[in-house]
């Protein structure tokens, strides 16, 4: 039963921290967007405050200019806290934990697509706009975090500078891919997402990290069956998967720690 | 595994090291020759999130004013998606 209620409050908070980080994200009365923020929130959204980091990665590959300032961030986030980002500060993990309450068939991924995040980050993220800066094909051009703060809205209130068609398959993406996680777990941080496939390069040796304690553990099973990423939290500890959600620490064999 | 964790600890001082170097890095060195000067990384940032910053045929930079598509005079504070 204690357990239980630990689960519970270990939610509930989850939600409050991505809830809050949402909203001063998106706070609009002020703007730090030289300043880039690691979490996947588009800094064309009318009420953004600070650049996505996929963003300026993207801008500076079509620029050709090393970014220091993103990577620095980006780095010093996830050689720290690994992809606790994902789990307690985007916004899109939010929408997508929200999304997958809904109640549908529920699909597991077979593990090896996990990688195609990389593929995103490698040819969307670094090679497309680094060698064809104006195409449509970089990862700006189709992200649905994009789509659902910048795109829609700017549409909705009528100002757009973008060409119908391209629009249509900005909201066809995100369509697909809200879809996608209605029946697959986290299916954009899991499959797609870029900024994922970076903290994931840390998650092994990030400070911050889960730890067992073998003697509290008798094999049960329950921390797997919490987890968000359909990872089993004790043979895999800190995979690249886990986005550090926290869910199975509630379970006592297991905690965040630096040791 | 003591082993392992010494070498762990070791690989997370050098990459915070090594992050904060870039970061101060920079914004002490960093500079972008521009039209209207140089200018550092942070503003280049700024520039980039409305493509408001090309290269030239002659590969430096060149800020471009902003254009219908940019929202210029739309009276909102925010900056649009350039695409």
């Amino acid at each position: 039963m204690g357990s239980i209620i630990t689960a519970i409050k270990k939610v509930r908070a989850q939600v409050w921290s991505q809830g809050a980080s949402a909203l001063f994200l998106n706070a609009y009365f002020f703007r730090l967007r030289s300043i880039c923020i690691p979490a996947l929130n588009c800094h064309s959204c009318p009420a953004a405050v600070f650049a996505c980091p996929i963003g300026v990665l993207v801008n500076f590959a079509g620029l050709r200019i090393f970014p220091f300032v993103a990577i620095g961030i980006l780095g010093l986030v996830g050689i720290v806290a690994g992809r606790l980002v994902c789990g307690w500060l985007c916004p899109f993990g939010l929408l997508q934990d929200g999304l997958h309450k809904i109640p549908s068939k529920k699909l597991t991924p077979p593990p090896r697509l996990g990688y195609v995040k990389y593929l995103v980050l490698i040819a969307l993220v670094g090679m497309v706009p680094f060698f064809f800066p104006k195409s449509p094909l970089t990862f700006c051009r189709v992200c649905p975090a994009a789509t659902l703060e910048s795109s829609i809205p700017w549409r909705i209130m009528g100002v757009s500078s973008g060409v119908l068609s391209a629009f249509v398959i900005r909201v066809a993406i995100l369509v697909g891919v809200l879809l996608l996680v209605v029946a697959v777990s986290r299916g954009f941080c899991r499959l797609l997402c870029p900024l994922g496939a970076i903290f994931a390069l840390f998650n092994r040796v990030s400070l911050f990290r889960i730890r067992l304690t073998k003697e509290d553990c008798n094999d049960c099973g329950l921390c797997a069956r919490d987890c968000p990423v359909e990872i089993h939290p004790v043979t895999q500890m800190n995979s690249a998967e886990c986005i550090r959600c926290l869910k199975c620490t509630s379970r006592r064999h297991l905690k965040l720690g630096m040791k | 595994m003591k082993d392992k964790n010494a070498r762990r600890h070791l690989l997370i001082v050098g990459g915070i090291l090594l992050f904060c170097a870039l970061l101060l890095f920079s914004v002490l060195k960093v500079r972008f020759p521009v039209a209207a000067g140089e200018k550092s990384e942070f503003a280049v940032i700024e520039y980039s999130l409305t493509d408001s910053i090309k290269r030239g045929r002659d590969g430096k930079f060149v800020v471009t004013p902003a254009q219908p598509g940019d929202f210029a005079g739309t009276g909102t504070t925010a900056k649009p998606c350039p695409t």
